[in-house]
Formats: structure tokens, sequence, C-alpha cells
């Protein structure tokens, strides 16, 4: 009986370690991304494989773009207060809230602008084969990929419509 | 007075004793009945025995057989190192969704807040 319940005891210690070794073994990578500074940059230099260098010059893109990005999100802020300023009181719609409407339009069109150069200039950084998968990761993750058009007609174009992007 | 031998005995009542033959009489159906008694008792269920009880003896008797509890260390091994490597998997998928996530809202301020 006792070299049984050894032997049971032996094994769920066993399968026990195994487990916990496996798991640790697995998930070495991802917790040293989450562990690293800065996570998402971490994960970028795993998933596209890059070398020190290419890592590099990249954080320093980010870190250059990250600023003016904020800076263009503040004054799209500023303009979608002023809309909304304008729209609690008006009837028809007045010049200057035309005037503020184009002016978003255009500052989003311009933030939309930056951040494809940004990822262009992130891909060139890229060996190529690298880049271009960058590129085709940006392309269905960001909002480069625009939704479908939509009147509430549910079947229009379903079959074409874009996935939900994450 | 009655009559007795030398050692004191009843010598009348030993010849009747030893001429008396007692004849039994049997129940009806006696035989019939006893069969049915042998027949019942056959087919009764055995005693019922524990979970545990044949665990137990399960333990003491057949898993310290070397094939067995080789057998038996081998599995569970195995089996804990594929669970391990399985939810490591998961795992790994997860924390490369979310970081991904995580890097198109850092450069995309479009993106939906998680």
């Amino acid at each position: 009986m006792r070299r049984g319940v050894l032997i049971l005891t032996l094994g769920l210690v066993g399968a026990a370690l195994a487990y916990c070794c496996f798991y640790l073994m697995g998930t070495a990578t991802p917790r040293a991304l989450m562990r690293s500074g800065q996570p998402e940059l971490a994960w970028l230099r795993h998933e596209f494989n890059l070398g020190d260098a290419e890592f590099n010059r990249i954080s320093a893109l980010h870190q250059g773009y990250l600023p003016q990005c904020k800076e263009r999100c503040l004054r799209i802020d500023e303009l979608n207060g002023k809309l909304s300023n304008a729209l609690t009181t008006a009837t028809q719609v007045t010049p200057e809230m035309e005037k503020l409407l184009n002016e978003r339009a255009q500052m989003r069109a311009t933030c939309q602008a930056e951040m494809l150069k940004h990822f262009f200039e992130v891909s060139r950084t890229m060996p190529p084969k690298q880049g271009k998968r960058y590129l085709a990761w940006v392309r269905e993750n960001t909002c480069l990929r625009e939704q479908a058009m939509n009147h509430g007609e549910a079947s229009h174009g379903e079959a074409d419509a874009p996935a939900h992007r994450p | 007075m009655k009559n007795k031998n030398p050692n004191g005995e009843d010598t009348p009542l030993d010849a009747l004793l030893q001429e008396w033959k007692p004849k039994p009489s049997l129940p009806p159906r006696f035989q019939e009945r006893v069969w049915r008694r042998i027949e019942r008792a056959e087919t009764a269920p055995a005693p019922a025995v524990s979970r545990a009880q044949l665990f137990a003896a399960w333990l003491s008797t057949k898993l310290p057989r070397p094939a067995l509890a080789t057998a038996y260390v081998a599995l569970l091994l195995v089996l804990g190192a594929t669970v391990g490597w399985s939810q490591a998997r998961q795992e790994n998928a997860r924390v490369t969704t979310e970081l991904g996530a995580r890097y198109a809202q850092a450069v995309d301020p479009y993106q939906p807040s998680p």
C-alpha cells in the first residue's frame, strides 16, 4: 500500500513539474516582452525580427512621431469642441460651422497622411521582407482600413465588406 | 425396586433405548425447499465493495507492478507537459495580440479604446 501511494504521489508531482516547466519555457518570450520598458516596441522587434540597429532607429522614429501625433489630436479635440458649441444653438448650417467641418476634415486628413508617412518610414527601416509584412499588418490593423459605407442596408455589399478592426 | 446392573444402570431402559430408532418426519416439500435456498444463495449478489476499497486494493496490489508504475508515471509526465505547452501557446497568442493592439493604439489615435 505504501509503495502504491508513493508511486501515485510521484506521478502527480511529476505531472505538476512537467506542467510548470513547459509552461514557463513556452511563455518565456511573452514574459520578456511584457517586462521590457516599452512592451509594444518590444513586440514590434520580436514580431518583425529586427536587429539592434533597426530597432534603435525605429524606436527613435516612434518617439519622434508620438508628440506630433498628440499635438494633432489636441487640435482635432479643440475643433470638435468648437463644432459642438456651434451645434447647440444652430438651427441651420452656418458658414462658421462649414469652416469648422472643413478644418476638422483637413486636420484628420493631415493626421492620417502623417501616420501613413510614419508607417512607410518604419517599413523602410526594416529588412525589405519584414517591411512588406509590416505594411500589410498596419493596413489590416489601423484606420487605413476604413469601414464600408453603410446606410443601414444590412445585406448590401456584405460579402465584400472588410472585417471589423480589432 | 428397579433392576439395576452392577454399574447402577437400568437394564430394561438400556434395551429399550437400543431398540429405539427415531423416524424423523420431514416437513412437506423439504428437499425442494432446500434446493431453492441453495439456488437463491448462489444467485444472490456478492456483498458490495466500495470504490475506495477497490482503489485501495488497486493501489496496494496492481500499481506497484513495475510495468504499470512506469507507464503511469510516464503518462502523467506527458499529460502535464502537454497541458503546460498548450496553455503556454494560448498565453503567447493572447500576449501577442494584446501587444499588437497596443502598438496600433500608440500610433493610430483612431483605434477604438479597449
